[in-house]
């Protein structure tokens, strides 16, 4: 149902595409786009947040764009296939991606030797941001983040640390460590790949005695923990507004309050095309603006748990240059688990 | 693929242990490569020490002669009929992304309902195309990717 | 520890809605089909459903989810038994007799067999899940790195050397099989064997892998035959046949009950749980049985042993998702998303203060679980018509759907081409008397006893004494060490009385 008509209406496009570049400049096409049905390109696979965004955003979308709109997936190596899938598209506005732009962008271009540079991919909006938490069962003795710190200056190996690998949390784990000058190779670290999941549920089974993961999966299981710590400069009141931030933590302690933030969702296109073909840009971003602040979108959104807040395209290239920038800057972290 | 019977060692059998060994030493070299950390090898590198050692015991045992476990040997025409099956195969994967899933399979289903033996005409002719269409009409139906297709 | 006032209005709530039942048939016949084409999940059909459940009421829609749920649960054993295909990892154990029964003519009773070991395993696991939701979830939450590193090895240790001619075959498939489980990133972070193949980061695609190694190897040595079944009178679809094999199941209630219990406690564990709890119970099965030997020749107990373990783990997933919010894969990630979409969060709250929600939708799979008894049987008379087409025409036929299901999985060509490789690599191995099935349970535990042991690792620092503290894995590690004793001494036995009655 989902992915009949897009491909074959795609595959013709390029063959009119083509063709129209030769024949006529594209501008002269642009004023009856979209003229048929736009795609959303997920890079991960059924089920997970973007997966949900784009299929919750697709209605309101269709709705604003006057076209269908249907999503596709395209998961695998760490979302570097459909990257690469979507640089091979051609630039006629029919297919824009909902991704974890930030960390999963920067991380194959830094790990992956992904051929491709940050600056191809530009952010349409990034509603949704989450950070990392720092947090331990409930069941745990621990209740603040400084009991955390004197226990590990005390011995490094006093307590367990749960955490992805290669992760914007494992930079902002090794960060807070180096900080307080605890020796990172002297303390339990046990690393859990795969997302987000095997880190929380470690966290919350008490099988590791902190935890440092995306928050948001969190959300849930609120009663189950204790945060101790969010990695964020701004205090959200929707997201543990209890803990600490990790800003004020680092100040009090003298140590340089970076971090990287975690997870940034949302709408994603190619440099390439808002350069080339700036009209049908335009069209596709107020499009995407007038869906994302539609009052029924809003109410849907809100009911399935998903960000719906517009920050617009200046705000959120910002934020996720500045974490690629600072993922950069610390990719020997990333590198050695 | 087997030398005649005269000859006592059993090539085939050395020939596929070996190549299966030396990819798992191929692999230990590469994750070497990556990293010495314990957190890399701690084990990968016993389950390739494993396999070599079990290789030797294995290519000593062809080159003593075992056949044991061996299918039964098959005359040339079904052997030639395996291989055509397996080489068909491969040029339908390999066809794929090439020619488009549909034409790929519909070709792929000709020749192997003609290696499998089916002589009638109308049956090659027509079964393979409402097959094919009906499956890969089916799986656009089903999966949230885009399939690459010739015609459909 | 059932709360009977939750419980009545439970009732209630079901018999109020009568909308909410008629999603159930559709609901298992959306599921048996998903399920019964390789590389289409169970996830995937929900995610595809998930939107149509917007516009109904909290209950139908859970209801119908959970429906799509249970069949896709079962759709798996059909061309497991028929032709081989293990659909999902959780079917790969219903292969290992299943088919051989199909090939003796036998479909008919391994089908019957696997559709009511399915029914009763969501019975008996909805059934536990109804007195003890809450400490299973709890239960499953202790099981951390040692535990589960005891379960995997558990499971390696008694299928490592599954079939296969000689010792030393049998540990080389089985040690391929671990290596090439461990391809990718592994949980530490480092990257390996990759061979710059971007696909290869993420490990070798199971699925696909599997389908190769176990089905399409075996579709390439039967281009000489003319029938999957060799006997013209055994290729007839018979009612009668299929309920003398349903009948099975209650010959060996021990192998049910066994399989429903480490269904459901190993199929709760968030992501690994379905895919090992089948080939443990088959273990564990073929170690008790008197006729152990039989296994993998085509006993009815091995499918049994299989389907009663990977339908049971739905209960138990729905267990973790339910009292802790946590979903166990994809299937139970979607029903969470069903819930947010109508403003119900699940977790440790929900379960409190709904009761009469959850006990409502454990009551609904009762009655999905019998409901699956008729349309299952419809749905394998339908399916095993296939085994009377002869196998030139049935050959290209399947190889064109593994393929086609093989790209479903990602969407790539990464399936197709692991479907092929691991196809040729199957036919090599099995002509030479290798166990093929040794690999792919390598495939499967490989990866997972990397991935535990390293987190063991880092866990103790350096001092082994850190074990000392993981209890539940010590007591798994001593069951392991005395039952695989116990049995090297009834076989001694065995054979000492043989030797002696000779």
């Amino acid at each position: 149902m989902t992915s009949g008509k897009p491909t074959i209406s795609r595959r013709t496009a390029l063959g009119l595409a083509a063709g129209a570049a030769l024949a006529a400049p594209l501008p002269l096409r642009a004023q009856t786009y979209p003229d048929r049905p736009v795609t959303i390109l997920v890079p991960f696979a059924t089920g997970g947040y973007n997966d949900r965004y784009a299929r919750a955003m697709a209605p309101f979308l269709s709705r604003h764009l006057g076209q269908p709109v249907t999503v596709v997936n395209r998961p695998g190596g760490g979302t570097m296939l459909g990257n690469m899938f979507y640089l091979q598209q051609p630039d006629d506005g029919y297919m824009v991606m909902v991704h974890s732009a930030a960390p999963f962008i920067p991380q194959t271009i830094l790990l992956q030797n992904a051929q491709y540079k940050a600056e191809d991919f530009w952010m349409i909006n990034l509603p949704s941001r989450d950070a990392t938490l720092a947090a331990t069962a409930s069941s745990k003795p621990i209740n603040t983040i400084d009991e955390v710190v004197a226990a590990l200056k005390a011995n490094p190996r006093s307590l367990t640390l749960g955490v992805q690998p290669a992760s914007a949390d494992f930079v902002n784990l090794a960060l807070f460590l180096a900080g307080h000058g605890i020796d990172r190779n002297r303390a339990r670290i046990i690393t859990y790949a795969d997302g987000g999941g095997p880190a929380r549920t470690a966290t919350v089974g008490g099988h590791v005695d902190v935890g440092f993961v995306g928050g948001e999966g969190f959300l849930p299981l609120r009663e189950r923990i204790k945060p101790l710590m969010v990695f964020s400069d701004q205090r959200d009141p929707e997201f543990f507004p209890e803990a600490p931030l990790w800003a004020d933590h680092a100040k009090a302690a003298n140590i340089m309050p970076e971090f990287v933030e975690g997870s940034q969702r949302g709408f994603v296109v190619l440099r390439r095309f808002v350069e080339r073909v700036p009209d049908r840009y335009k069209i596709l971003e107020s499009a995407i603006e007038r869906a994302t602040k539609d009052p029924e979108c809003v109410a849907a959104l809100k009911g399935q748990q998903l960000a719906t807040t517009w920050y617009g395209p200046e705000a959120s290239n910002r934020a996720y240059l500045n974490a690629f920038n600072t993922m950069q800057k610390y990719v020997d972290l990333l590198k050695q688990a | 693929m087997e030398p005649s019977a005269e000859r006592r060692i059993a090539w085939g059998h050395l020939a596929l242990v070996t190549a299966l060994a030396a990819a798992a030493v191929a692999y230990l070299i590469d994750a070497r490569g990556v990293s010495l950390h314990p957190h890399n090898l701690l084990f990968l590198q016993p389950t390739a020490v494993l396999v070599v050692v079990l290789w030797a015991i294995i290519a000593l045992a062809c080159l003593r002669g075992d056949r044991s476990g061996e299918a039964p040997a098959q005359t040339w025409p079904e052997r030639l009929k395996v291989l055509a099956l397996v080489g068909t195969f491969g040029l339908f994967i390999l066809g794929l992304e090439r020619i488009g899933y549909d034409i790929a399979a519909w070709a792929f289903v000709t020749v192997a309902l003609a290696i499998g033996g089916e002589r009638r005409p109308l049956m090659l002719a027509l079964f393979p195309p409402v097959f094919v269409a009906a499956v890969i009409v089916a799986f656009k139906a089903m999966i949230p990717y885009p399939l690459v297709t010739a015609i459909l | 520890m059932i709360d009977l006032p939750a419980a009545g209005s439970a009732v209630a709530l079901l018999a109020g809605s009568l909308d909410a039942w008629i999603w159930v048939i559709p609901g298992l016949l959306i599921g048996l089909v998903f399920g019964a084409l390789p590389g289409v999940s169970v996830s995937m059909a929900m995610a595809l459903v998930l939107p149509a459940t917007l516009y109904m009421d909290f209950l139908p829609a859970i209801i119908f989810l959970t429906s799509v749920y249970t069949g896709a649960g079962f759709g798996g054993s059909v061309p497991a038994v028929l032709m081989g295909i293990p659909g999902t990892s959780s079917a790969v154990a219903t292969t290992f007799d299943g088919y051989p029964m199909a090939r003796a003519g036998r479909h008919n009773e391994a089908l019957g067999a696997a559709l009511f070991a399915s029914c009763l395993g969501v019975l008996a696991s909805y059934a536990v899940l109804f007195v003890l939701v809450q400490p299973l979830a709890e239960l499953v939450l202790m099981i951390g790195p040692y535990e589960m590193f005891a379960i995997a090895v558990w499971g390696m240790v008694l299928l490592g050397s599954l079939g296969g001619t000689s010792i030393s075959r049998g540990l080389f498939a089985s040690a391929i099989g671990v290596l090439i489980g461990t391809v990718g990133m592994n949980t530490a972070g480092y990257m390996r064997g990759t061979m710059g193949i971007p696909w290869l980061l993420d490990g070798v695609p199971t699925i696909p892998a599997m389908v190769g190694l176990l089905a399409a190897s075996q579709l390439f040595g039967l281009v000489n035959a003319t029938f999957l079944v060799e006997s013209e009178q055994d290729r007839k679809i018979s009612l009668g046949r299929i309920l003398a094999g349903c009948a099975l199941v209650f010959r060996y209630p021990g192998v049910l009950l066994r399989g429903s219990i480490i269904g459901a406690m190993v199929g709760a564990i968030p992501g690994v749980g379905s895919s090992i709890a089948n080939l443990l119970s088959y273990a564990e099965t073929r170690r008790t049985a008197k006729d152990g030997a039989s296994f993998g020749t085509g006993n009815p107990k091995g499918v049994i042993a299989s389907e009663s373990a990977n339908s049971s783990s739905e209960g138990g997933a729905m267990a973790t998702m339910l009292a802790l919010g946590i979903p166990g894969g994809g299937a139970t990630a979607i029903l969470l998303a069903a819930f947010a979409m109508h403003n119900v969060v699940g977790g440790p709250r929900f379960i409190d203060q709904n009761r009469d929600i959850v006990y409502a939708i454990i009551l609904s799979n009762f009655a999905q679980a019998v409901l699956l008894v008729f349309v299952g049987t419809a749905f394998v008379f339908a399916a095993s018509t296939i085994v009377r087409l002869p196998l030139r025409i049935l050959i290209p036929c399947v190889l064109v759907v593994a393929t086609m299901g093989a790209f479903a999985i990602e969407g790539s060509a990464a399936g197709p081409i692991t479907l092929y490789v691991f196809a040729v690599l199957g036919w090599l191995l099995s002509r030479f008397g290798y166990p093929v099935a040794a690999v792919v349970v390598g495939l499967l535990l490989g990866r997972l006893i990397e991935t535990e042991l390293l987190r063991a690792y880092q866990m103790a620092g350096g001092d082994w004494r850190e074990i000392l503290n993981h209890p539940g894995a010590l007591v798994i590690f001593a069951l392991m060490v005395l039952s695989l004793g116990f049995s090297m001494w009834k076989d001694r036995r065995r054979r000492l009385g043989d030797a002696a009655s000779a």
